[in-house]
């Protein structure tokens, strides 16, 4: 590993010398040549001239780095303007290594296309990326030499997605995690951020009772009373149809999975809403895992409740109506979705009855734990006689602490466990009450809920002592076989690594390049890696807040909960397929393909697409839905609620497509007074024109806005639309950043795939930063660009990327205690 | 497939299916309740914050001050307790403004709302903040009472990519700081607070036999933290410190219930289920419960954040359908201006709803209202301007006499809120020399 390394070195070296002889020709060649501007629209920014000064002239004397930055930058970027915070006529261009905080701000501003800014001279393209080409090289130089691979905070504590997983995976029990704690802190766009997961003792509190049920959970010990679980089904959704997972010939209701304690019986309540004398009584029907087990004639104002034996464990729970040949009628008939409709005048699910709740009260006259799957998890062993029972006890506490605490356990941590274990036998008066002690005071360890990365101590550090470690890098190691097993499953799966994961850590084999490898495929393969699409996902691209979303009154008829489902499903199922097709990442804003149901399909114009269930539908090539762009989900959570904001959009491209975030607004923004914008015939580009008229304004708002004028074309929940509000024809004309035109999504989609490192580039930070769990900052660049650079053959694939990202230097190294991020003078009160 | 699940402990009956907390039902558990007898009524302090400021000239009244000043339209809601309440205007925040930070304005206004510090701009491990006027507060009022202090939001704050560049979502989600780096959870669901408030149901002995056993692990966890320390480095003890400290805190939290619960056991009552799907169900069924804790007396502090900073909720049934922080930059087009002040007078509403319900509430000599002290109000003044000048700021309660209401209190421009925020600790018996950027007392309060 470490001789590949060196010589990796070595490689870059030579490339940066044969790309900086190419640089000094194009630059050289550029001298003779008027700036090129790119054709774009030019919007002249008087602001801008008047900010900077007028580019210099090309000197002689210079290195053509040094000349080309004194021509294009320093107009603005100077000790006296310092636009951006940025100077840049005082460093060494040929020490790009010395100041690689900077420069790395350079490159990302050159890699977006974004500076010069539009109006002002550039070089040409040959030219530009030439010297883009340079910095990087140095800079990747300079990295290897000192390579430095970040520091993960020692400890970090499970989200509460992952304490739910981890729960799952360790006792086979599906929790529902914020039925067991508080939504998490976020920073950097995610909530796996290691610096910000506090503890505190509300929290305390509720992992104390997160433990206790747990625990009575997985072990089938009788809850203290009858509990009652409501599910409720959200007023919007359409009951007309057949909901996905129900059986044909069915119309409405809800499909619940349901964890019962124990074998026992229980009452199954259902709420109805609209339950009112109809043409024809309504028959609903009560099934367990698919199997009938009752079904109600309704009569007017019916509370149906059937009382069902059960076994202890998972449950599927279907309830839904006998559909009738009536209700197709009713439907066409009827106005639907309209939530402010006042009741009985069509409303939320036409005239229909409709399910609005479901119940599970119990348990009653309970009959023992059952064979659950969480107690085949747990109890790996089962005493026979009370002499076995200390032996077998051992076990399970040692086969538990080891996946839960995610590998070597102390003895003594055991020992804990079996104290635990004791009391609770004495006190409760089984064995199963002594392992479900221990099993609660498990859940409370530090080392359960904490991922911990200690430094190494000093003398037993036998990973940093490889034999060429430089005096720069002694204070980087590589992180253990079990440390790296948990990086991987908190990636992959949200969750605690497996067996075979562990397995091949405590052999010393997991870091071994082909080993790592066939472990990341196949967990990829694996269903906990829905994950990815959801979490990471859901946070990178924002849908995670389609379920807040709420679209005001001029969407209240065409938006309703199924429609907010069937979105959220479309991109989940898109992403999904992405991953497991192992697709290019491209294809995320390209694909020729999408996931709809009726109910989307409809929403998009899309034809023959008919019921409930989604499939795969091929788009034609000027389809403007190809790829996520044209993503209801996408378009929804970028509006706010009642109109488009071509500003949110295009700030949402920028940060999440280009990965080139817009700067802050600058200091005192004069507030846009005594303006009157809204009159309701203007359009869009006349209301945004405003930010161009402002010149402090424009500066970014000249950046922002055009990538959002080419969305212009989706209305606030993403329907296509040639007119807007007030029957304007839409304009979705624009320019990127770099001056690159378009017209509409379509051509948007093109000019923002034909640099492709941009998106590469921007997907692999945030994987990145979701990986490690801290913010990615310049000294990780050129990890990132040495994963596009090994992905670009076989096009950026998406499982290449993340193998990438597994086998990267932040990832399976780190440093120690060095220059601490945590500042000394904060003081505890 | 979205589904709400919440499940709860089922102590009396379940009534009807799908039923959410009926607030009546809420009210039939008082009596058992009332903590105070004559002589030993707590002081109690609250504060309430409602995010992206207002139209000011539709919150301060005309005029220098005084008795006899007019309801604003903002205020309005405040009419029929206008007896208990005092107006102030004049108070700036001017730590937070840093006209030199950049973007940021909402994360800086909220952050030092109750500290005065700016907060520091970093999505790292370094967040640091400031401890808050409530938590100094607590520190003296929360010590013998089962929760130290109460934060709860309307607001979830499960959503990603709303908060400001460059800060912590940390920054915006919590109101409340214990310390500089400790930001408090502020909750949500009703449910949990319930629970919190009030145990989760069983007999008196099984609760106790359950906390006996919560307590009998957090010593056992003390103890292995106390060996895991060892393994870890120096700087880093410092979160190993939260962990320990939360134990710690947990463990006399539960001390001091066992002791209460021993005294006096709970009545039997039902459990809220979960979040109510209504916003306007949700921000008054979590006022009961705070309403609930100070009548209780199982807390005497509180921050309650009615909505979070930028939030771009709608409020259609009030006739707003609009984003709340689109129409708070309302760049004086008079519709936004309505629709804002709708907003804040919508929400002043719910809290005049809770001092009426704290006024109706006999507590000792006096009401519940009389032994209370509340600061409502926003870390911005002007909403478009997004500065933190000239803050709305509302006073209510008698704080055991501290307080007298029925007027509106006028101070020079730029006087710091800090000020007040000291005062108000005088009032609750809790010195504190300085807070931010304080320069002494407030007078004539």
């Amino acid at each position: 590993m470490r001789k590949r390394k060196i010589r990796g070195v070595r490689h870059l070296f030579v490339a940066a010398a044969a790309s900086l002889a190419l640089t000094v020709l194009a630059v050289g060649h550029l001298a003779a040549v008027e700036p090129q501007n790119s054709g774009a629209p030019q919007p002249r920014d008087t602001a801008l001239s008047q900010a900077g000064t007028q580019p210099q002239p090309p000197s002689a004397d210079l290195p053509p780095e040094r000349a080309l930055i004194n021509r294009y930058c320093v107009g603005c970027h100077n000790p006296r303007t310092k636009s951006g915070n940025l100077v840049l006529d005082g460093l060494d261009v040929g020490r790009v290594g010395d100041e690689p905080e900077t420069w790395e701000k350079v490159v990302r501003k050159l890699r977006g296309g974004l500076m010069p800014p539009a109006g002002r001279p550039r070089p040409d393209e040959v030219t530009y990326k030439g010297f883009l080409a340079t910095l990087q090289t140095q800079l990747d130089a300079a990295a290897a030499a000192h390579p430095n691979p970040g520091r993960t905070e020692i400890v970090h504590r499970l989200n509460r997605i992952e304490y739910a997983n981890a729960v799952r995976d360790l006792l086979a029990l599906e929790m529902n995690a914020p039925d067991l704690l508080p939504a998490d802190d976020s920073s950097y766009g995610f909530d796996n951020i290691a610096g910000v997961l506090k503890m505190s003792s509300s929290l305390m509190e509720r992992y104390l009772a997160a433990a206790k049920v747990v625990s009575r959970l997985a072990v089938g010990s009788p809850p203290p009373a009858a509990t009652a679980a409501i599910y409720r089904v959200p007023l919007e959704t359409q009951q007309h149809d057949r909901h996905e997972q129900l059986p044909f010939g069915t119309r409405g209701g809800t499909l619940i999975r349901h964890v019962f304690p124990l074998n026992a019986e229980y009452d199954i309540k259902i709420g109805i809403t609209n339950n009112r004398a109809s043409p024809e009584p309504q028959q609903l029907e009560v099934t367990i895992d698919g199997a009938q087990v009752k079904l109600f004639t309704l009569a007017p104002r019916d509370q149906p409740e059937v009382r069902v034996p059960l076994t202890g464990g998972p449950h599927n729970v279907g309830v839904a109506f006998l559909r009738k040949t009536l209700d197709l009628v009713e439907q066409v008939r009827e106005p639907f979705q309209n939530p402010d409709a006042p009741s009985g005048t069509g409303g939320p699910a036409g005239l229909m009855p409709a399910v609005a709740s479901v119940t599970i009260v119990g348990p009653h006259n309970a009959a023992g734990p059952g064979d659950t799957p969480s107690r085949r998890r747990v109890f790996v062993c089962a005493p026979t006689s009370p002499s076995q029972e200390a032996r077998c006890a051992k076990t399970i506490v040692s086969t538990l602490a080891r996946r839960a605490y995610r590998g070597i356990v102390a003895p003594e941590n055991v020992q804990v466990l079996l104290d635990f274990y004791q009391k609770g036998r004495a006190d409760g008066g089984s064995f199963d009450n002594g392992i479900e002690f221990a099993l609660r005071r498990l859940l409370v360890s530090p080392e359960f809920l904490y991922r911990i990365e200690a430094d190494p101590a000093p003398r037993a550090s036998t990973a940093a002592t490889d034999s060429n470690t430089s005096a720069a890098s002694s204070r980087v190691y590589r992180i253990s076989d079990f440390e790296l097993a948990s990086r991987l499953s908190f990636f992959l799966w949200s969750s605690i690594p497996d067996d075979e994961l562990l397995d091949a850590a405590a052999r010393g084999t997991l870091r071994a390049p082909a080993v790592i490898e066939k472990q990341v495929r196949r967990m990829l393969a694996d269903p906990r890696a829905e994950t990815l699409t959801q979490n990471f996902g859901g946070q990178w691209l924002l849908i995670r807040n389609l379920a807040t979303a709420r679209p005001g009154e001029t969407y209240a008829l065409a938006f309703d909960e199924t429609l907010r489902q069937s979105m959220q499903r479309e991109t989940e199922l898109f992403l999904d397929s992405v991953v497991r097709e192992n697709r290019g990442v491209l294809e995320l804003l390209t694909a020729n393909y999408t996931f709809l149901n009726e109910r989307l399909a409809q929403h998009y114009g899309v034809p023959n697409v008919q019921g409930s269930h989604f499939r795969r539908v091929m788009l034609p090539a000027d389809s403007p839905r190809r790829g996520l762009l044209g993503h209801g989900s996408i378009l929804t959570v970028t509006s706010p609620a009642i109109r488009t904001s071509p500003v949110i959009r295009g700030k949402w491209i920028l940060n999440n497509i280009l990965g080139a975030p817009p700067p802050d607004p600058p200091p005192n923004v004069p507030a846009l007074s005594d303006r009157r914008t809204q009159a309701k015939t203007q359009t869009m580009r006349e209301r945004m024109s405003q930010h161009r008229a402002n010149p402090v304004c424009a500066s970014c708002h000249s950046m922002i806005d055009p990538a959002g004028f080419a969305l212009e074309n989706f209305d606030a929940i993403g329907r296509w639309r040639t007119v807007d509000e007030s029957f304007n024809a839409i304009d979705a004309t624009g320019a990127l950043p770099d001056g690159t035109a378009f017209n509409g999504a379509n051509e948007l989609r093109t000019a923002l795939t034909s640099h492709p490192d941009r998106f590469v580039h921007t997907v692999t930070e945030k994987l990145l930063t979701y990986a490690l769990g801290r913010g990615v900052e310049y000294y990780d660049m050129p990890a990132v660009r040495k994963i596009l650079k090994d992905t670009a053959p076989d096009g950026h694939r998406i499982q290449s990327i993340i193998l990438g990202i597994v086998k990267s230097y932040p990832f399976q190294f780190r440093r120690v205690d060095g220059p601490a991020p945590l500042e000394a003078s904060i003081s505890r009160q | 497939m979205i589904i709400t699940k919440v499940s709860l402990n089922r102590r009396t009956f379940i009534r009807g299916v799908g039923a959410t907390l009926s607030l009546p039902f809420l009210d039939a558990m008082l009596p058992a309740l009332s903590a105070a007898t004559a002589s030993t009524a707590p002081q109690r302090l609250g504060f309430v914050y409602v995010p992206n400021g207002m139209f000011l000239p539709n919150f301060h009244p005309a005029g220098n001050g005084g008795t006899s000043y007019e309801l604003t339209p903002i205020l309005k809601p405040l009419e029929a307790l206008r007896e208990h309440v005092v107006v102030v205007s004049g108070l700036s925040n001017m730590p937070v403004l840093a006209n030199d930070q950049g973007g940021g304005v909402h994360t800086r206004n909220h952050a030092g709302w109750l500290s005065g510090v700016l907060p520091k701009r970093t999505e790292g491990a370094n967040i640091t903040s400031a401890k808050t006027v409530d938590q100094y507060a607590a520190d003296k009022l929360g010590a013998d009472t089962p929760l130290r202090s109460l934060e709860l939001t309307v607001e979830s704050n499960f959503q990603v990519g709303n908060c400001e560049a460059g800060y912590s979502c940390a920054y915006l989600n919590s109101t409340s700081w214990r310390s500089p780096n400790s930001p408090l959870p502020h909750e949500d669901d009703p449910r949990v607070v319930f629970q919190r408030l009030f145990g989760d149901g069983g007999s008196v002995s099984a609760r106790i036999e359950q906390l006996q056993k919560d307590r009998s692990i957090l010593d056992s966890v003390m103890e292995s933290v106390a060996s895991l320390k060892k393994r870890l480095g120096v700087s880093d003890r410092r979160v190993m410190g939260d962990y320990l400290d939360s134990v710690r805190e947990v463990e006399q939290r539960i001390q001091r219930a066992e002791q209460s619960n021993a005294a006096t056991p709970l009545p039997a009552v039902e459990q809220p289920s979960g979040i109510p799907e209504e916003y306007d169900a949700h921000a008054k069924l979590l006022m009961d419960l705070l309403h609930l804790a100070y009548q209780g007396d199982v807390t005497r502090v509180s921050c309650l954040q009615i909505g979070r900073e930028l939030s771009g909720r709608s409020y259609p049934w009030i006739g707003v359908p609009e984003a709340h922080h689109g129409v708070s930059h309302h760049q004086r087009d008079p519709h936004n201006i309505q629709q804002k002040t709708k907003i804040d007078a919508y929400n002043m509403s719910l809290f005049a709803r809770l001092l009426d319900k704290m006024r109706e509430t006999r507590d000792g000599d006096g009401s519940l209202l009389d032994h209370t002290l509340f600061l409502y109000g926003a870390g911005m003044g002007d909403g478009d301007r997004h500065t933190p000048l000239d803050l709305p700021v509302v006073l209510a309660g008698g704080a055991h006499g501290q307080l007298k209401g029925g007027r509106h209190v006028k101070y020079p421009e730029n006087t710091p809120f800090m000020n007040l925020c000291v005062t108000l600790l005088d009032k609750v018996g809790v010195t504190v020399e300085k807070l931010g950027d304080s320069t002494g007392r407030l007078t004539d309060l």
